[in-house]
């Protein structure tokens, strides 16, 4: 793997002999994977010039493929062919050889990936996924959102909205799963400064990057933009799970001179906003603009963009940065705050989340999962010898805890008898899918590892989101739980058993989060659910001055309150599931289709307006002059006619 | 026998059409619209046809030998008051005509306790008394003109009617909120956990059901017959539903006054919202009297109601599943087994 920078005012001419460095094996059709967004296109000169070096290199065929993202259609952008005719290209390249210019989200397919992946179930565009040679041009700007904007960026052009995942996973799969063979960064001009991707601020930098490996080109850009390459969420979570990469990197790696980055505090309050979908939507449309070839937004988003757009051109001045802060906190600290409600007092309006599974479950041998029944085995001793602190252990529709603390961890067993019978219970409640009837289920993944003679999953790798807990946390900051986890499924006549043992955590909010789930046959009496776990989840920072086990008496109810409130949800949960009726919280993550949160402001003040002005001329009619009704003129053929404006 | 039931997809009717079939009758359920939940997997024929639409329902009732008609709107509030008066009245009036038109043998027509009037003090009412001069919503105005129109109707078209007078039917299930199931949910809602002064008499919908169909069977034409359950103090309503819930209180005894006022906040946010007020301020003018009331006569032909607390424990059982309890305040609930107990599950198809 290598990556060669090209710099000077040359770059453009020793194009080609960084492209024979890299050397990719070029044949067959080449889908070049663009940005086209106004008003920072990749340069229409960058696109042909590779067009021609791929021709050159031996590609038959060349297209030029682009997305029209729902930010570019918030900012008035119609289609991917009036992108490219805006940033000057057309179809014929430099040295005379056509090219097509196509919309990559035209035409998908079925993404062929592993059920580990967050891809898995999804589509892809035909374009990149059938190419011979993929590849992919970004173009070097600054981003509010994401520090910097590279390659990454824009290969998520490449599927479309995966609703309620995060880019950071979506874009590391299609690494993963279907990379590019060359990326290209077109810096020969830098958009730079708070939001250069979005409010034009040119800096000549007459470079360009090639490489074969796409975490090795972006790596490389913000080294020149002089940036920490993980300030990129995309990046970093590329990172995170691919590794370093392994090439060298040839070339002049000085970083540019001149370059005004957005400050950390700026990209913070940004994403905290804009991690409500419809919030990161208004605020992206409305930095800079209106684009060439745009249709005009409406009002709303015109009166925001003209207090937004002067304050992100001038953050790099104090007295403007302080402002632009000030208001990205606010937003920010609304839309915190509306999540921290909705989590205990609105679960359904809390958004469902995509996620791959996060690890490897081929990495861990049978023995791992066979393993759990043992690993569990002493909190199970334990939990025998524990009293029942709430509610009673037998009778249909009973209820019981056991708990204590150990190690820091709270261990449990809680258990309801439900009034059905064990046989159609258990045909209707897979134990294997246990953990994803929870209370508070955000979402997850569940890969089987292994499945017996009838094909029943018996090892199996989940990983699983779940709101705060206790969901009060969410108000000071509490991430959701995530946790990977193995499990082994047990099935008997009279018992069946799911057991799980937490591997990773990878937002840290969870030490421990380790149990099992049984179905236990009463004969007449129904079915008894237990549960049993060690838990430890983290507190969020606001949290972590406070320690709880100093003060047993308010730390006790509190523990037994939340547990209490977690499994009376998850046990009606699964009598939901039994009788079929719907028991998951949260909504599906917004799409990009709704129209942007301005438009309906925009309308809703409008029908504001209109009964304003009723209300105002019934007024007038009421204590000025009367209204004089005309009468209406009415013709032969029974259609009245009335006066017109003039 | 043959038996019709109108309002089969409400909150009684649906049970009177469970307990006819239990009791091998073949039952005809007139409906406003097919395929509801309440009657699936329910051996009846459904016929669609309004209630003041007298050719198609002689139709539908020709061959029957008992109806049992229960279709009403059960409603507070002004804004409901036309729609109130002229189903209940003049819903029964056309469901009487067709009736007698198409032959059939007797009716009993699901009217309320309210027409036996309320008491200031802790006393129990019987058939005997009527609805005074007290405070009363337009409901029950509706409920009394419905009697007198149902026996003059009766009376004029020569068939036999008998008038079912029920307390405060509870259970379920339901699914449009009645102001009965209501007064649970209200206890669970409310976080001051309030209780008022006066009473009611809370009778579970199965006895409901069951009682329908002794009438229907032993009933005298022309007589009413209260179908009711226990007598409470709304303080010992609520505290059972506290005790079943696993919620603290009841704590303070909110008059009249309050009630109202607080009832007017419930219809103004109702309205702001586009939703159903939990309460309203003609329902709040009861408030402080006693509905307290006497099942003796209806006993006599085996009526039988369970206590008040089973009737409670089968509302919150209908209830915490209804979908008007939020997640959150589901959480806070620690349900007694007897409410888990009291609704049956039904498992899903399987897949």
């Amino acid at each position: 793997m290598t990556c060669r920078v090209v710099r000077g005012s040359g770059a453009a001419t020793t194009f080609a002999q960084a492209l024979v460095a890299i050397a990719p094996a070029l044949r067959g059709r080449a889908v070049v994977l663009t940005r086209l967004s106004q008003p920072t296109p990749v340069s229409a000169a960058v696109i042909e010039e590779l067009v021609d070096l791929l021709f050159e290199g031996g590609c038959d065929d060349v297209l030029v493929a682009a997305a029209l993202s729902t930010g570019d259609r918030d900012r008035g952008h119609r289609s991917v062919q009036a992108l490219a005719h805006t940033a000057g290209l057309t179809g014929r390249s430099r040295r005379g050889r056509p090219y097509e210019v196509v919309d990559v989200g035209a035409s998908t397919t079925p993404a062929s990936v592993p059920d580990t992946s967050v891809l898995s179930g999804r589509s892809v565009s035909s374009a990149w996924a059938d190419a011979d040679v993929r590849v992919v041009l970004a173009r070097s700007v600054t981003s509010l959102a994401d520090a910097y904007d590279g390659c990454l960026a824009t290969l998520l052009a490449a599927v479309p909205d995966v609703v309620g995942a995060d880019p950071a996973d979506v874009a590391t799969d299609l690494l993963v799963h279907l990379p590019p063979a060359l990326a290209v960064i077109d810096a020969t001009v830098t958009s730079h400064g708070a939001d250069g991707r979005h409010a034009v601020r040119e800096l000549t930098t007459e470079s360009l990057i090639v490489a074969n490996d796409t975490l090795l080109a972006d790596s490389t850009l913000a080294t020149l933009l002089g940036q920490d390459r993980a300030g990129s969420g995309l990046v970093e979570r590329a990172l995170r799970v691919l590794g370093e990469p392994l090439g060298r990197v040839v070339g002049d790696l000085t970083p540019f001179t001149g370059v005004v980055r957005p400050h950390p505090l700026l990209v913070h309050a940004f994403r905290r906003a804009g991690a409500e979908r419809s919030v990161a939507r208004v605020l992206s449309a409305a930095v800079g603009g209106p684009d060439q070839g745009a249709v005009a937004g409406d009002p709303v988003l015109a009166g925001i963009r003209w207090v937004l757009t002067p304050l992100v051109a001038a953050a790099d001045e104090p007295g403007q940065h302080a402002a632009l802060l000030g208001l990205l906190t606010a937003v920010a600290g609304v839309v915190d705050q509306t999540h921290g409600w909705s989590v205990p007092f609105a679960k359904d309006r809390v958004s469902q989340v995509e996620v791959p599974l996060g690890f490897d479950p081929g990495s861990l041998g049978a023995n791992e999962y066979d393993s759990l029944p043992d690993f569990f085995a002493p909190f199970e001793r334990l939990l025998e010898q524990l009293p029942n602190t709430s509610g009673t252990e037998s009778g249909v529709g009973s209820e019981a805890m056991h708990w204590r603390m150990l190690d820091g961890a709270v261990v449990f067993e809680t258990s309801r008898v439900i009034a059905a019978d064990f046989g159609q219970f258990v045909a209707r409640v897979d134990v294997a899918a246990g953990i994803s009837l929870m209370a508070d289920y955000l979402g997850g993944r569940r890969v089987a590892v292994s499945v017996d003679g009838q094909g029943r999953v018996v090892r199996q790798a989940e990983r699983n989101l779940y709101l705060p807990q206790p969901n009060y946390l969410a108000i000071w900051g509490g991430e959701p739980i995530d946790v990977c986890k193995i499990e082994l499924v047990e099935r008997a006549d009279t018992e069946q058993r799911l057991l799980w043992r937490t591997i990773d955590s990878l937002n840290g909010s969870a030490r421990w989060d380790d149990g099992s789930l049984t179905f236990t046959d009463l004969g007449t009496e129904g079915t008894r659910v237990t549960v049993r776990g060690r838990q430890l989840f983290t507190l969020p920072p606001a949290w972590s001055g406070i320690d709880l086990d100093l003060v047993p008496e308010l730390k006790t109810p509190l523990v037994e309150d939340a547990y209490r409130r977690f499994f009376t949800a998850t046990f009606d949960n699964l009598e939901a599931c039994f009788e079929g009726r719907p028991f998951r919280i949260g909504r599906p993550a917004p799409t990009g289709d709704e129209p942007l949160a301005t438009e309906s402001l925009h309308q809703l003040l409008g029908v504001a307006q209109s009964w304003l002005d009723e209300r105002s001329a019934e007024r007038t009619s009421l204590f000025g002059e009367p209204k004089r009704e005309e009468p209406d003129e009415v013709d032969l053929h029974g259609f009245s006619h009335f006066g017109g404006a003039r | 026998m043959k038996i019709a039931v109108t309002g089969a997809t409400g909150l009684l009717g649906g049970q009177v059409v469970r307990a006819a079939l239990a009791d091998g009758h073949e039952v005809t359920a007139i409906v406003r619209s097919t395929g509801a939940a309440q009657l699936a997997g329910l051996d009846v024929r459904q016929v669609r046809v309004g209630l003041e639409d007298v050719t198609r329902m002689g139709s539908a009732l020709r061959g029957v030998e008992g109806l049992v008609h229960c279709a009403a709107v059960y409603a507070f509030g002004s804004d409901r008051a036309d729609e109130v008066t002229r189903v209940n009245a003049g819903g029964t009036r056309s469901v009487i005509e067709a009736a007698a038109a198409a032959g059939v043998g007797r009716v009993v027509v699901t009217t309320s306790s309210v027409t036996c009037g309320s008491s200031e003090s802790p006393s129990a009412r019987d058939e005997s008394a009527h609805l005074g001069h007290e405070p009363s919503p337009a409901y029950y105005a509706s409920k009394v003109a419905q009697e007198e129109v149902a026996l003059t109707t009766g009376e004029s078209c020569g068939i036999p009617v008998v008038l079912a007078l029920p307390t405060v039917v509870l259970g379920g299930p339901f699914g449009r909120l009645a102001p009965s199931n209501a007064i649970v949910l209200r206890y669970l809602l409310d976080p001051t956990r309030s209780t008022y002064p006066g009473g009611c008499n809370v009778v579970d919908v199965r006895d409901v059901a069951r009682g329908h169909l002794l009438l229907l069977e032993h009933g005298l034409a022309g007589q009413r017959y209260l179908l009711g359950g226990q007598d409470l103090t709304w303080r010992m309503l609520h505290t059972l539903v506290a005790d079943l819930a696993g919620l603290p209180g009841p704590y303070a005894e909110v008059p009249a006054p309050v009630a109202w006022v607080a009832s007017a906040a419930a219809e103004g946010w109702a309205k702001l919202t586009g939703g159903s007020p939990l309460s309203t301020r003609e329902e709040a003018l009861t408030v402080g009297r006693y509905y307290w009331y006497s099942s003796a006569r209806a006993a006599a032909f085996g009526y039988a109601p369970r206590p008040a607390r089973d009737a409670l424990a089968a509302s919150l059982a209908w209830l915490v599943i209804s979908g008007h309890v939020p997640r959150f305040v589901r959480e806070t609930l620690r349900l007694a087994p007897e409410v888990r107990a009291a609704r049956p599950l039904i498992p899903s198809p399987e897949v």
